[in-house]
């Protein structure tokens, strides 16, 4: 093994504790306060609490977290300045820090800056489209769609993992456009929502799309057909005169990553010569395709690995499984499953775990090979420092071992929506959040709107998947 | 290690810390003038451009006036009274339409061959003003209602953009269209156009 200069080990190695202690701070004690308020609907005092304690500075998903806070407490500016300066790093972000990535491989990924993930992108717009429509500004909502449209469209094409392009978001875009008179664009949205939603099987194509996209496309001219997609089983219903209303009911809390801490045997006849991060990546790639369940001879062990991963916690039984909507034409009105938040997280990190692994274990190695040669430099010393550097070095490996448990912990879980037509006037709706016992859990009424001729209203509950039911 | 080694270090670490943590701001007066691109958006610079382009496409064509003014000044014997309407955003970025429509309004303006009627939010603030003088200003100072200047063209448009991008390069095009419609007739008497293409190309990695 080739030794390392002690000195440079030893410098790095509190560097890590420095850095690992300082810019990479845990955001587990006030997310789980965070958490709390929103379990109890308490949004206000989420957004208090995260405003004073998280100092999001340049951090992509504290940023996030925090629009989002200021969003559901109705600071409608702050939430659109920290939504902004998110989209702005996350754009910095696509050029690369050779340092940090080189100082992430040995020290810990939670110091490469979070980039946010194409899906955190999305939902930005989305929440920056609410956010000027709960101001009553649908031109600044309309230039979010389009955003949207865009980002989804270049995801689509260059995403390398399975969140390419959002059947919900599509749809949600469409509206826009639909509300700006770009009746092309919307059908052009509507139909690759269709398509999206036919692509997958969790759950079904919402039946009011379907109408719709027939409705845009006859007022567009565009022909009826569209490949991959089902005829409508739903009437046509859009009568002439008439105003639209879209609810969007918003239930439970995005799962938080949480840490798990995995062992990897390293053997006595793995490779042992590492001159380059290639060679601790070539050697981590065996020992991942190995397995941490690797069964081996003791006498073989050179080493246990001891690497930490992100993970997400098994899904916990729903307690919001229906969502009716009240003061709608039709009394059975419910909203449907169109976004299952929950379950596209869980795949993203699915679709990243091989390489988080492979660099945590290149990373385990790195450790490792630091402490054998700063052992190996001071053995034949006679002082305290025999047995103290190689112990520091060690305790700086394990410190800094930490999985990146960052993500915009503060979505909801699932998005429920209606979209029906409604005459003009004033109207008094409500949506009502049941579990799977029929009990409600929340009853949430919506100001009082008035619908004009024509216009496009939106309207948005959040429910929590914990509050306790009223038989 | 001696120990004013180990002091050197811990003070260097701690630097390093502080240093990647804090975040330095730094302001300066720059002339408005200047060309400053940072996110490849829209910007001031942009802006300035159109209103530009916008200003000597509508006043004047080789030193002479345009002939939709002429031809009016002719015809009525007095100068057009124009008024802005709506400039339809139809991109994918919030655009200040009214940096650039200000700058053409003052163009107008200080021209003295064309008149600016206030715009709708502008009005709905006069006559408020207006109302209140009914009641509290002098006999002599008092304006009356029913007087305003009915404008005989309104200035209305619209900016698209168009995005190809492709992993870390982006080409953005943007056109912006103006046109000044006779109130009366419906007919468009002037149609400016203003086109700004931007390469945006980012690095895939820095130090």
């Amino acid at each position: 093994m080739r030794a390392f200069i002690p000195r440079a080990v030893l410098w790095c190695s509190a560097l890590a504790l420095t850095l690992g202690a300082g810019c990479a701070g845990s955001q587990g004690p006030i997310l789980s306060t965070v958490r709390a308020s929103l379990d109890a609907a308490d949004y206000q005092h989420a957004y208090d609490a995260y405003a004073r304690a998280a100092k999001p500075g340049d951090a992509v998903d504290k940023l996030l977290n925090l629009g989002l806070l200021a969003f559901e407490s109705g600071d409608y500016p702050a939430a659109h300045q920290a939504f902004i300066q998110a989209g702005a790093l996350a754009d910095e972000r696509l050029t690369k820090s050779v340092t940090q990535e080189a100082l992430a491989l040995a020290i810990s990924d939670r110091l490469r800056p979070y980039p946010g993930t194409a899906f955190d992108l999305a939902m930005l717009h989305y929440y920056r489209a609410l956010a000027f429509l709960a101001v009553d500004d649908g031109q600044g909502a309309v230039v979010e769609g389009r955003a949207i449209a865009h980002h989804l469209a270049v995801t689509s094409r260059e995403s390398r993992r399975s969140y390419r392009d959002d059947a919900f978001l599509q749809w949600f875009s469409g509206a826009l456009y639909q509300s700006a008179g770009q009746i092309n664009d919307a059908c052009i949205s509507y139909r690759r929502a269709r398509q999206l939603y036919a692509a997958q099987t969790a759950f079904p194509e919402p039946a009011f799309l379907c109408p719709l996209e027939r409705a845009a496309a006859s007022a567009a001219g565009l022909p009826a057909d569209s490949a991959g997609t089902a005829p409508c089983t739903t009437p046509q219903r859009v009568p002439a005169g008439w105003g639209r209303v879209i609810v969007l009911c918003e239930a439970g809390q995005a799962p938080p990553i949480l840490e798990n801490n995995i062992v990897f045997p390293f053997l006595k006849t793995d490779q042992r010569e590492w001159r380059h991060n290639s060679d601790y990546l070539d050697c981590a790639n065996t020992l991942y395709g190995r397995g941490p369940g690797y069964e081996y001879d003791t006498t073989s062990l050179e080493y246990l690995l001891r690497v930490a991963l992100p993970y997400y916690p098994p899904p916990v039984p729903r307690a919001v499984t229906r969502v009716a909507i009240l003061g709608a034409q039709d009394d059975d009105m419910q909203a449907e499953l169109v976004q299952d938040i929950g379950a596209l997280l869980r795949q993203d990190l699915r679709d990243r775990e091989a390489g988080i692994t492979i660099r945590a274990i290149a990373r385990a190695l790195i450790k490792y090979a630091a402490k054998v040669a700063v052992e190996r430099q001071v053995e034949d010393r006679k002082d305290w420092t025999k047995d103290a550097l190689p112990w520091l070095v060690n305790l700086a490996g394990v410190m800094t071992e930490r999985a990146d448990t960052r993500s915009w912990e503060t979505l909801p879980d699932r998005i429920y929506a209606a979209d029906f037509q409604l005459p003009p006037g004033e109207h008094c709706l409500s949506a009502v959040f049941e579990d799977r016992a029929g009990r409600t859990m929340l009853h949430f009424e919506f100001p009082s709107v008035l619908l004009h001729a024509g216009e496009t209203l939106v309207l948005r509950a959040r429910c929590p998947d914990t509050v306790a039911p009223t038989p | 290690m001696k120990s004013r080694q180990w002091l050197g270090f811990t003070v260097l670490s701690v630097g390093i810390a502080l240093a990647g943590c804090a975040a330095p701001k730094t302001v300066s007066r720059i002339d408005p003038g200047t060309t400053v691109d940072l996110s490849g958006n829209w910007n001031d610079t942009d802006s300035r451009l159109v209103s530009e382009e916008m200003i000597h496409d509508a006043l004047t064509m080789n030193s002479q006036a345009r002939p939709w003014l002429a031809n009016f000044t002719k015809d009525q014997g007095k100068n057009p009274a124009v008024i802005v309407g709506a400039i339809r955003n139809l991109t994918d970025e919030h655009i200040a339409t009214g940096a650039f429509v200000g700058d053409i309004e003052r163009a107008f303006i200080n021209s003295g061959s064309v008149r600016v009627v206030a715009t709708q939010d502008e009005r709905t603030d006069v006559r408020t003003e207006r109302r209140d003088q009914q009641a509290n200003a002098s006999d002599a100072t008092v304006k009356a209602f029913g007087m305003e200047l009915g404008a005989d063209y309104m200035l209305i448009g619209s900016i698209n953009k168009i995005t190809d991008q492709e992993g870390l390069e982006q080409v953005a095009f943007y056109q912006i269209d103006l046109n000044l419609t006779d109130i009366q007739t419906n007919e468009k008497v002037w149609a400016g156009q203003k086109k700004i293409k931007k390469y945006i190309g980012r690095r895939p990695y820095k130090p």
